[in-house]
């Protein structure tokens, strides 16, 4: 398994340039976090490499080799890598269930309805979210913390090979937490390749990541180990930019 | 060649006094109902031609009209196969307790009722009932009379086939009874009229599909629908509409709630048609009595839609809703001009209109113009509408799940019609969304 993103340039449809040049290769299973202030270009590195309209991307985005740069974003989800989005959205009048079993019968090959709704059930417990959530409208009047372990669960139902992971961890109270990281430990356990944005270091306390990058001003500035997310916490992502060169 | 046509080439809109006498008497109707077709034929003579309307009649020739009315051009096995198409099982139709009929052409040619009328429940064809119940003369043409409109005159003028439904005291029936008004052949005016009583404490479910077999090159449905709603009674109506080819649909729906505390549900299912004029409306003469009248649709191509649903309250205590739920795609154009109207009387009435339509692409548009009317100081009527589009946002969320921008589209389109269609019968249910995601995906 590999991810590779080579020379990465993102421009916003102003033309202003957000990600500045970023290069990456993952060739394992694991949990790949980019931690960065609000800003640094996480967000937009992301959606763009999904292919949202917003951004112009230069550069190239392969998956087990294969250049997917160009794909359209429902193509590049069919071939195993999807984002978990910072603000999911409501789709009125989609139940949890219609929704999800319609996920897990694309992406697991499952042909009959009732063992799709069955692995949904299994996936909403994986992230505690109750078998009433089912026959809700998809993210519909839901509190911040239950739409990420919502979105969650939906991005396990894809069974992706790359998973993109934006911020799972912000609106979520400190109970909820150890389920995000038992989700995307699921995630990593079912053999993904995790890249997981978020800037603040609480996660870790319930996941160990196999690699830490840090983000700023639109680069890669440092790269590590959990060591590395203790010098956030005691120093700060400026002063990491500042000692790396000041890039 | 001289300039006379012979009787039967003429356009349904030239037909002369003598024609109707005529076509009622080949039908070997009683007198009380040529009376009433005269009337019709009086006001059509004595009003200016609708535009909108007399154009798309004229092109059906009475010829046409008779050949289709005395040779259905389907046998009742076709028949059937169509009804499958609106989701009508065929097993259904010997089940216990449901009533059921198959109308192809104006003729009815499969009804069936069992359990309930040994209770006294009356469900036969309209041919047949206008012979054998003396109640029928009692209520036929009362709420669509032949003075309403030319539409309504139009239709009661040429009216052949449908249903009679009467359902006696206290007597309610669980189960929807159904029937399927079938357009054979091109040009037919398909000219059903549906009758309901239900007398004091009654209740029915008639849910009622109108398609064709095959894509017409020309068609118009002219069916009508009345109903009368006694003390404490509840009516329930869904009509689900899916032609294929060049059909233009024009029914006339009254349902005149006489009774206190009484209901009456009028829910209208479109899915295509190449032009639709709509004005169902609903009475509501009883005291606390209650009316619905809602619209789902779905209009693509080029259709024509203008909707003018109307509830006219004349009770004391009066309540009402108007919901009209819409997709517009592709050169679609919508027009609504719903009415909430509390008359003289209405003291204390209150109702609510909402106006939703979801607009897909650049040439598809909607107007809206609600209108609320009241001749009481205390009646409180209110409406809301609002026009949207799918956004980009929304598709590329869905993208990332792996939807395409079809599939995505559907889904956003059928949550949008959820909430509306998740109130009605279960079946109903699951048919409109198999003919819904047949419209959208087209498989």
């Amino acid at each position: 398994m590999t991810f590779e993103i080579q020379k990465v340039k993102v421009y916003t449809s102003d033309g202003k340039e957000v990600v500045k040049e970023v290069s990456l290769c993952l060739v394992k299973p694991g949990i790949y976090t980019i931690m960065g202030p609000n800003g640094a270009g996480k967000s937009s590195l992301v959606n763009a490499i999904m292919g949202h309209q917003s951004y112009r991307l230069e550069g190239r985005v392969l998956l087990e080799g294969e250049d997917i740069t160009k794909l359209p974003t429902h193509e590049k989800a069919r071939k195993g890598i999807t984002l978990a989005t910072q603000m999911p959205l409501e789709i009125e009048g989609v139940r949890v269930a219609e929704l999800l079993s319609r996920i897990i019968k694309r992406f697991q090959g499952v042909d009959k309805t009732d063992e799709a709704l069955r692995i949904a059930r299994e996936l909403l417990g994986l992230v505690g979210l109750s078998d009433s959530i089912m026959s809700r409208y998809f993210m519909v009047g839901m509190s911040g913390g239950e739409r990420k372990r919502l979105e969650l669960a939906r991005v396990l139902a894809q069974r992706p090979r790359v998973a993109l992971l934006d911020e799972p961890d912000s609106g979520v109270d400190v109970e909820s937490m150890p389920l995000v990281a038992k989700a995307i430990e699921k995630l990593r356990e079912d053999g993904a390749i995790v890249v997981l944005i978020t800037h603040q270091p609480r996660l870790f306390k319930h996941l160990e990541p196999d690699h830490v990058y840090v983000m700023y001003n639109g680069r890669i500035v440092a790269e590590g180990g959990l060591d590395l997310v203790q010098l956030i916490e005691d120093k700060g992502y400026t002063w990491i930019a500042h000692r790396n060169g000041g890039r | 060649m001289s300039g006379t046509r012979l009787l039967e080439d003429r356009p349904l809109t030239e037909l002369s006094r003598d024609d109707i006498v005529e076509f009622s008497r080949r039908r070997k109707e009683p007198e009380w109902v040529l009376r009433r077709r005269l009337e019709a034929f009086e006001y059509l003579r004595s009003t200016p031609p609708d535009p909108k309307i007399d154009p798309l009649i004229e092109k059906v020739t009475y010829k046409v009209f008779i050949e289709s009315l005395e040779n259905p051009v389907l046998p009742t096995e076709e028949a059937i196969k169509a009804a499958e198409r609106l989701g009508v099982k065929p097993e259904e139709l010997e089940v216990l307790a449901s009533g059921f009929s198959i109308d192809v052409d104006n003729v009815v040619v499969k009804a069936v009722l069992k359990y309930f009328e040994k209770k006294g429940v009356i469900f036969t064809s309209m041919d047949e009932a206008v012979k054998r119940y003396p109640v029928v003369k009692e209520y036929a043409f009362r709420g669509l009379h032949p003075q309403l409109n030319r539409k309504t005159a139009y239709h009661v003028m040429l009216w052949a086939g449908g249903p009679f439904i009467y359902v006696p005291r206290g007597v309610k029936i669980p189960q929807p009874l159904q029937g399927v008004f079938i357009i054979g052949r091109e040009g037919l005016g398909q000219t059903e009229h549906t009758l309901i009583v239900l007398e004091e404490g009654a209740e029915l479910h008639w849910i009622e599909g109108c398609t064709t077999p095959i894509a017409l090159r020309y068609a118009v449905h002219l069916g009508g629908l009345e109903a009368f709603v006694k003390n404490n009674a509840k009516l329930y109506v869904a009509s689900i509409n899916n032609w294929l080819g060049e059909v233009h649909h024009m029914p006339v729906k009254r349902a005149i709630v006489e009774g206190d505390n009484a209901y009456a549900e009028l829910t209208s299912i479109a899915f295509y048609s190449t032009t639709s004029h709509t004005a169902p409306r609903i009475d509501l003469r009883g005291r606390k009595s209650r009316g619905v009248i809602q619209n789902i649709a779905l209009y693509r191509d080029k259709q024509r839609v203008h909707s003018a649903p109307l509830i006219r309250y004349e009770a004391p205590e009066t309540s009402a809703q108007i919901l009209n739920r819409t997709v517009v795609k592709d050169e679609a154009v919508e027009e609504f001009n719903g009415m909430l109207y509390a008359a003289r009387g209405a003291k204390g009435a209150t109702g609510f209109m909402s106006c939703n339509t979801l607009v897909i692409g650049d040439k598809a548009k909607s107007i809206t113009v609600p209108a609320i009317g009241t001749e009481e100081k205390d009646a409180e009527l209110s409406h809301e509408a609002s026009v949207g589009r799918i956004s980009y946002e929304k598709l590329y969320y869905l993208a990332l799940m792996g939807f395409d921008e079809d599939e995505a589209t559907w889904l956003i389109v059928n949550g949008f019609f959820e909430p509306v269609i998740n109130k009605l019968p279960i079946d109903v249910q699951i048919e409109v969304k198999k003919i819904l995601e047949l419209a959208l995906l087209g498989h």
